[in-house]
This record gives structure tokens, sequence and C-alpha cells, in this order.
């Protein structure tokens, strides 16, 4: 006999054999229910592996504290066409100034963060002697005190004065 | 993380046994419609027909396979795992116990009077018998490779041996059934 003859044989023979082994469905059921009493809960994972599992409760408890407590901020500040530009002057220094630009859009979005790098740092005023200072329709009023003031720093006379100068007007 | 629409007939032995790692009841049942009749098979081979024995061994692997799923490294081949393990239980009963051998005197039949389908069963039957008179490593490859199709690559690790041991006990097995089986061949012509 050719040993392809008898390969092919054996390889025929086998392959009806195996067809004709039936399998074993209650063993299958049984194997079923073994693989269901190893199967662990959510309980045994956490007692199991409590490093990580601690870990994940402690970040979600940080996240959950953040979103109740931390009020979002503003991240854009949108300034409108309408109404008008709007400058506000302080007398002495100048405090802040909004410029419109001309726009095709209705609105303009500027960061908070550039908006507020735009504002010029505003200088200490002496608490001790507060001033009063009035602006109505580019009148100035001055409270007497600031020109005493003005006075004692230059020790001269009202003319000589910086802020007078400053002010064009004659103390 | 699994994916729950994955088809289990689709899915490969050793995704299914990376699913069983997580206990999943689908991926068992695949796998032993898969490989149950298969092992079987090879087991009753391999212990010259003790068909009773052979269930048990399946059953251990098993049983085996369910109780420690994760002894199974992902990155092999589960096929040849799974076989090792069956191979390994058969050899420990092989030392154990010397297999009951067949008679030559069942294997006298009426050739005419059978049929071409009961010829070849009569014909596995003489096949068994003369592998039982070979070393358990020789008919451990020529059924791996012929019954199983597994490849030399595959026997070699399995046997734990070269690959070229592995030639040799194919070619020597398959000589020695070929000058033995002669006379049977008269049953096989249709």
């Amino acid at each position: 006999m050719k040993e392809s003859e008898l390969i092919k044989k054996a390889q025929d023979g086998y392959k009806k054999e195996q067809e004709e082994l039936t399998e074993n469905t209650q063993f299958l059921d049984q194997l079923k229910e073994a693989n269901n009493e190893r199967r662990k809960p959510l309980y045994l994972l956490w007692l199991s592996r409590p490093i990580p599992a601690y870990s994940l409760a402690l970040a979600t408890l940080f996240f959950l504290f953040l979103l109740v407590t931390v009020k979002p901020r503003p991240t854009e500040l949108i300034v409108y066409n309408n109404p008008e530009t709007l400058i506000q002057y302080d007398t002495i220094v100048m405090r802040d100034t909004i410029h419109i630009l001309n726009e095709t859009k209705n609105t303009k979005a500027i960061e908070s963060k550039k908006w507020t790098n735009k504002i010029p740092r505003q200088k200490k005023i002496n608490k001790s002697a507060p001033r009063q200072t009035v602006v109505n329709n580019s009148e100035f009023y001055f409270d007497v005190s600031q020109v005493n003031d003005q006075q004692n720093l230059s020790g001269t006379s009202a003319n000589d004065s910086e802020l007078a100068q400053f002010l064009g007007v004659n103390i | 993380m699994l994916n729950p629409f994955v088809s289990y007939k689709k899915s490969s032995d050793e995704a299914l046994m990376k699913r069983l790692q997580n206990r999943d009841n689908k991926a068992l049942e695949e796998l032993y419609h898969r490989y149950f009749k298969k092992l079987y098979h090879f087991s009753i081979k391999m212990l010259n027909n003790d068909t009773e024995t052979a269930n048990d061994i399946v059953q251990d692997v098993f049983m085996k396979l369910v109780e420690s799923p994760h002894k199974f490294n992902l990155d092999k081949k589960f096929k040849s795992w799974v076989f090792t393990i069956t191979a390994n239980e058969c050899r420990k009963l092989f030392r154990i116990k010397p297999m009951k051998t067949i008679e030559d005197k069942e294997f006298e039949i009426s050739i005419e009077e059978e049929n071409n389908s009961e010829n070849l069963s009569l014909f596995m039957q003489k096949l068994d018998h003369k592998l039982e008179e070979l070393s358990e490593r020789h008919k451990e490859a020529f059924i791996l490779k012929y019954n199983q199709d597994f490849s030399l690559q595959e026997i070699a690790e399995l046997q734990d041996c070269a690959l070229g041991t592995v030639k040799s006990r194919l070619h020597y097995t398959t000589k020695f059934l070929a000058e033995n089986l002669s006379q049977y061949k008269s049953m096989l012509i249709k």
C-alpha cells in the first residue's frame, strides 16, 4: 500500500469517526454552572483590589465636589455694537476705556484674560485723605483738601501746582 | 474592553479565551462546540479506544479550563495549549496501565459481504491496532498530523522535540503502517 493512499484513507476514517461522536450537553450545562459560580460579584472585586477601587472612588468624589461647589467663570466678554460706544474717564487717572471696533457681526467676543490685561493698574489712593472729584460735562470740581494738599506738597503758590497746571484751572 | 456585539462564531479561540477569563458562558459554549469532539476523539485514539477514560480526560480538561482560565497565556495558540494538556493527561494514563490490545482474529472479515462504509471502519480498526504497536510519541505525532491537522512545528512544540525528530517519527510511522496494512488494501477498493 502506498503511503499517500494510507494517509488519505486514515484521514477519511478519522473524519468520519469524529463526526459520529456526540457532544455531552449535560456536561456543558455543568460547566456553565461552574463558570457562573466562579463569577465574582462587584463587591468582591472591591475587596480583592482595594487600592484601585478606593482611588477610583476618591477621584469620583473629588470631581463631584468640584462640580457642585465651583461656579464656572465667564470665559468671554460679549460687547454689543448697540448702544453706542461708552467711554468712561476718570479725571486724574484714566481707568478704563472700551473701544468698539466696526464689526460686521453684531457681537464681538473678547477673551476675559485679554481684556483684564488691557486694563491699566489702578494707582493706590491714600485713604487717609480721601479726595472727592466730581465730573460733570467737562467741568471739574475739586475738594478743598486736595488743593491744600497740593500746596503743602509743592510749598509754593497755586500757580506752581502741577495739578492746577495739568487741569488748566486757576485756583 | 470587550466588544459586546462581536460574533462568537467568528471569534478566534484566543479571543474566546479572553472572554472566558471574564466568565463569559457563551464563549465557553463556543469553545466546547469547537473542541469537545476533537479532544474526545484524540483521547480515544491515544487511549486505544477506551472511550470512558477518554471522556473523563476531556471532562477534566474542560473543568480545568473553567476553574483557571487565567493560566492560558493569550499570546499563545489555544489549540496547541489545550491539546498539550490533553496529551499530557493521556500520557499519564499510558504509563499507569497498559492499554488493552485487540486480537487479530477480530479483523477476520468476509470482504465480499461488507459494503464500502463498513470496510472503512474495519480498516480504521486495523489501523488503530497497528498504531498500538508503535511508541506513544509515534502514534501521537501521526494522529495530530493526520487527524487534527497540526503542522510539524506545532507537533514539535507539543512533543517538546526538534522538527527533524517529528519528521522522522512521521516517516517511520507511515512506512510501518503502509507495509503492515497492505494486505487490507483490497478492503478499500470500491
